[in-house]
């Protein structure tokens, strides 16, 4: 499939030996979040990064917008060092971060109105990408009057609409139920289709992240660094139950036990 | 609504239709709401008629009318006040309210947005603010007086004076509720970091700022009167204490009731904006 996507040429994102302590305060220990975590991912490029809680998966995600700074190591977005949130990284939030105060319509045209749109234009583009979520009958409603599910509808278009290179994706669809979970997941690989947008996905699904992406990166927690990465080559529209997609499971869920067990010897690579 | 409701549900359950509770049930809403002013209305006149209510006789619905007639309509002169001056008064009285309220809720505004949301102007601003808070408005009167004259800047000082606190202190409580989220989802979609008080915070705010605006209006025509009777010449407060004066109860009740239609009616315009600027809410907080 990914012989039909034309490589774009934006959205490349270099982490190089990122680390991020937080310091302890008074009778809190410091916490070593993210521990010299080091990948590349190429433009267009579907990444989602499976790990346990706490793992420093929303850490690393948070630097790579701006809103954290690193201790030490660099994220560079197309040959740039990242500095402070810009609009090329778009971020879809778990909790949706809509505007209550702004209708659908509005909440989509911010960010193009934000960086200087026209208001018509603005909203026609957001009118358009509200259709391809079939979203058009509510552009006028309030975000608290939509479903979990048309809620991160809108947050995906929001960033979509604003021309982002780079979508990083908080578990974006963990508060919604698990069948309109199911159709999201398939929504969104329509648009990134479409969009040729870089995508970094971050999941404590491992099924979500075999049957998302172009590449699962399994980290470990405490300190959080690459424990293994994979391809997946299977092609799209995946199915979850098929005896290949299997195999990665598997695969994903050896190298998970691997380090959520105190002691590894007892069974690590044992086969069942 | 309520009411209403509440009934129809008791008669099903008893079996039978309480007469009361039926006849309110009859009533257009907006009617129930004067049923007690009728009643009032009423007693005033009985009392009126028998009994003197401490020192003064306390005039009928109808003496107090005619008095405000002569006062709203009468022939102007420069040396009797009660007679055609009524409208002249009223719009002192308003246009104090207003200058003073404006002022004061704006700098109100700009001061607790910014102490809600920069820590270093709270830190440089709080305990100013803290510290001048507990000072009782009418004690600035006669300091007011001695700066400003017996003039309008007076009483526009004090109201202004009253409005500030009240919407300072709810707009830096919003302001610094602003969730963080939201100013990052903000961040991300290209919004510069200067213009997040205004598209993030001031939005976020603006339930606690609504609120503060509306406790400000109050105070503006508690201050206006305490000016009124004080500080500055003319107006509803000025006629209050001419009226005490000459022990003319008529006026004194004329303009009390003048008092309550103008409060009522500029809370009411309040509220019609406050619904349009928070039309956002309806439907996320509150009862059913």
């Amino acid at each position: 499939m990914n012989g039909v996507r034309s490589t774009p040429a934006r959205g490349e994102i270099r982490f190089v030996a990122l680390s991020k302590t937080y310091t302890g305060i008074g009778q809190r220990a410091s916490v070593v979040a993210l521990h010299n975590f080091t990948i590349e991912i190429a433009p267009g490029q579907f990444v989602a990064i499976v790990g346990p809680s706490g793992c420093g998966k929303t850490t690393l995600l948070n630097i790579v917008a701006g809103f954290e700074r690193q201790t030490s190591g660099h994220v560079v977005v197309d040959g740039k060092p990242v500095e402070r949130p810009g609009a090329d990284r778009g971020v879809v939030f778990q909790d949706y971060a809509l505007f209550p105060w702004l209708n659908v319509l509005d909440n989509v045209s911010y960010g193009l109105l934000e960086r200087g749109r026209s208001r018509p234009v603005a909203h026609s583009m957001a009118r358009e990408w509200l259709q391809q979520v079939g979203l058009q009958q509510v552009a006028e409603t309030f975000p608290h009057e939509l479903s979990g599910g048309m809620k991160q509808r809108v947050a995906l278009v929001r960033v979509l609409a604003n021309e982002s290179h780079i979508l990083l994706m908080d578990e974006p669809f963990a508060s919604v139920d698990a069948l309109t979970r199911i159709v999201l997941q398939r929504e969104l690989l329509v648009l990134w289709e479409k969009s040729l947008s870089t995508i970094l996905f971050v999941t404590h699904s491992v099924d979500e992240a075999i049957f998302l992406a172009d590449r699962v990166v399994i980290m470990s927690g405490q300190p959080g660094t690459v424990a293994a990465t994979t391809r997946i080559d299977l092609p799209r529209p995946r199915s979850a139950t098929s005896a290949a997609f299997n195999r990665y499971r598997r695969w994903a869920f050896e190298r998970l036990q691997a380090f959520e067990r105190p002691q590894p010897a007892v069974a690590v690579g044992s086969p069942n | 609504m309520q009411l209403t409701r509440a009934s129809a549900k008791s008669g099903i359950a008893s079996g039978y239709s309480n007469p009361v509770a039926s006849f309110a049930a009859g009533l257009p809403r907006r009617l129930l709401g004067l049923v007690i002013p009728a009643l009032t209305l009423v007693a005033w006149q009985v009392t009126a008629m028998y009994a003197t209510i401490g020192h003064a006789f306390l005039p009928s619905p109808a003496e107090v009318l005619t008095g405000w007639y002569m006062w709203a309509f009468g022939p102007q002169s420069s040396i009797n006040w009660t007679s055609g001056t009524f409208f002249w008064f009223c719009f002192l009285s308003i246009r104090r309210v207003l200058l003073g309220f404006l002022i004061g809720s704006s700098i109100g505004l700009v001061v607790g947005i910014v102490v809600g949301w920069y820590r270093l102007a709270s830190e440089l601003l709080d305990p100013m603010i803290q510290a001048t808070r507990p000072i009782p408005m009418t004690a600035w009167l006669p300091f007011a007086t001695l700066v400003f004259g017996v003039q309008e800047p007076a009483a526009i000082f004090l109201i202004a004076m009253g409005c500030f606190f009240p919407v300072a202190l709810n707009a830096a409580s919003g302001a610094s509720q602003t969730p963080r989220l939201l100013v990052r989802a903000a961040l991300m979609l290209g919004t510069h970091p200067h213009r997040i008080l205004l598209k993030v915070v001031i939005p976020s705010a603006m339930p606690a700022i609504v609120t503060g605006v509306r406790l400000a209006l109050g105070v503006a025509w508690v201050l206006v009167i305490v000016a009124e009777i004080l500080a500055v010449r003319g107006g509803l407060g000025y006629a209050i204490w001419g009226a005490y004066q000459f022990v003319r109860m008529d006026l004194i009740i004329a303009a009390i009731l003048t008092l309550a239609v103008l409060g009522w009616s500029s809370d009411r315009l309040l509220v019609a904006l406050a619904d349009r600027l928070l039309a956002w809410q309806s439907g996320l907080v509150g009862q059913q």
